[in-house]
């Protein structure tokens, strides 16, 4: 494993959602890539 | 003493009437923000009053209020009435000119707590940063009006609150989460064709090389998924690899609850899908989450949303013996009442009934010419997405399953077949939102409770591993991948 997947749950929340406190929703902070325009 | 009281009172109420008929006879209130999405698509979110409940802060203060929608769909001529509490009170909007995509101009009517009746004006206009929306209020200045300049404040305060919240919140995306069950086989899905290791554990199970859809010099896609292998060749899909958590879980119930959950090793009765939900709306939105499936998922499991759940739209509503659908037809329409819990639970059961409706009629007129490969569940499940969204259902967050991949023996033919469904459905659904014109506001998102391990076992097939590769599809999608390059297969899936 190299990915936590919650790190791809937090990029749709943050980037596609627009939701700025994953942390909280997904209890913990983690890396996101740049996955949308 | 009472004559000098009685004579002070009738001073000042004289100064306060002057005071009030001298205050302009009309009045008018603007306010502005920048929204990061284009006009056409703010303007829609305005001129379409069924998309309001997403991003309105009226929608918010009584969740219970009663809606009505008359005249047209939407744009000019249609109507939106509704009766709420204190807060609410009762009017009806109607939209009186709809220029696309810059303006929309909408008669105000209030007649509880007062009686009421302005021109609320919205203007979007593109500029760099996306859109600049404003909104605008005018009316006359009645006396009472006058008296009570408060409301007007209020109104622009709640404006502002609109205008903000749609700021923050795109409310024009929408995303869909395809759960694949069982265990898919990520190996076979996202091939590492240039990976000796996966052919020296796969000798009768490992894709060939000629036979991949390749990605690049070192991946290629399984020869079934030529739709998912246009949309990366489009730059329409993005491939996250390796994707799990540390000390994994191989039982797929407790796997799979982790991924609901988003919370390894730990629980929680509310997924992460219904935690946002709550978090994003604190007064619920109605019809916010849909789940297509028999049962409701972990996912989407939310303390304050009632997801809609339905497998299939034609039965979907409520069903019993003949005294329950007595009570179920007395409570599905309007039922007076002084008792407060009655109230609530008529006030439950008629939006039931009118999501139930709605989502019939949807996927009855629903009618598309895309391909979405053959009829098979995860086809019709993706129309049915299709459909609401067509439908311009206030909906946001769509989840659904695709069983059938732990595949323990016997996997090649199976996984091939899973796989072509997978991706004609989703290559076909992508389409049909550019036909819609909502391919800018829709992504997808696939994942699956586990991998396989990189050997094949004596049986054809695979048994449970760890990593597995995500795919998030849409048009807004940064395409590609997102891995590094791997010393190995084992590097895919952890084992």
């Amino acid at each position: 494993m190299t990915t936590d997947f919650r790190s791809v749950y937090a990029a749709v929340l943050h980037q596609w959602m627009g939701f700025d406190d994953a942390k909280s929703i997904l209890k913990g902070d983690f890396q996101t890539w740049p996955l949308f325009d | 003493m009472i004559k000098k009281i009685l004579l002070g009172l009738l001073v000042i109420i004289v100064l306060l009437v002057i005071f009030i008929a001298t205050r302009p006879a009309t009045f008018h209130l603007e306010r502005s923000t920048t929204i990061a999405a284009p006009p056409e698509r703010v303007f829609e979110q305005v001129n379409d009053f069924h998309s309001w409940p997403g991003w309105s802060p009226w929608e918010k203060l009584d969740p219970r209020m009663k809606k009505e929608f008359a005249g047209s769909s939407s744009g000019t001529g249609s109507v939106y009435s509704w009766s709420g509490n204190d807060k609410v009170g009762e009017g009806r909007m109607t939209i009186e000119r709809s220029e696309r995509p810059s303006q929309v101009v909408i008669k105000l009517e209030f007649i509880k707590p007062w009686i009421a009746t302005n021109t609320t004006t919205f203007t979007f206009a593109p500029v760099s940063e996306g859109t600049k929306v404003t909104w605008a209020m005018d009316g006359n200045n009645n006396f009472m009006a006058k008296a009570m300049p408060f409301f007007q404040r209020w109104a622009a305060a709640q404006s502002e609150a609109a205008l903000n919240n749609g700021k923050d919140n795109h409310p024009e995306r929408i995303l869909v989460v395809v759960e694949l069950t069982g265990g898919n086989d990520g190996l076979n899905t996202v091939v590492p064709f240039a990976d000796d290791a996966y052919y020296r554990s796969r000798p009768s199970l490992g894709i060939r090389k000629q036979q991949v859809l390749k990605l690049d010099d070192h991946f290629g896609l399984h020869p079934s998924c030529t739709g998912l292998h246009r949309l990366f060749k489009d730059g329409r899909l993005a491939i996250v690899h390796g994707c799990g958590y540390r000390q994994p879980n191989l039982s797929h119930f407790t796997s799979m609850e982790y991924w609901h959950t988003a919370e390894p090793h730990g629980s929680d009765k509310y997924g992460w899908l219904g935690r946002f939900a709550d978090a994003r709306n604190p007064v619920p939105v109605e019809d916010y989450i849909v789940n297509i499936a028999a049962r409701q998922s972990l996912a989407v499991a939310s303390a304050r949303h009632a997801p809609i759940v339905f497998k299939d739209p034609r039965k979907f509503g409520r069903v019993g013996d003949d005294a329950q659908q007595k009570v179920f037809e007395t409570f599905g329409r309007e039922y007076p009442t002084a008792n407060a819990s009655l109230q609530f639970v008529n006030s439950l059961s008629r939006t039931a009934t009118a999501g139930a409706a709605r989502v019939r009629t949807a996927c009855r007129e629903y009618q598309t010419l895309m391909d979405y490969g053959s009829d098979n569940d995860v086809t019709l499940d993706l129309k049915k997405v299709a459909a609401l969204i067509a439908a311009k259902m206030p909906s946001r967050l769509y989840y659904l399953n695709m069983g059938g991949f732990d595949a323990h023996a016997a996997q090649s033919n199976q996984q091939q077949l899973l796989l072509m469904y997978l991706s004609d459905a989703l290559s076909g659904f992508m389409d049909d939102m550019k036909r819609m014109g909502r391919a800018d506001d829709v992504v997808v998102m696939t994942f699956t409770e586990f991998g396989r391990r990189v050997a094949e076992n004596a049986s054809g097939g695979t048994d449970h591993g760890t990593a597995t590769p995500m795919f998030v599809l849409g048009d807004r999608v940064k395409g590609g991948s997102t891995a590094r390059r791997p010393a190995s297969a084992i590097w895919m899936t952890g084992t």
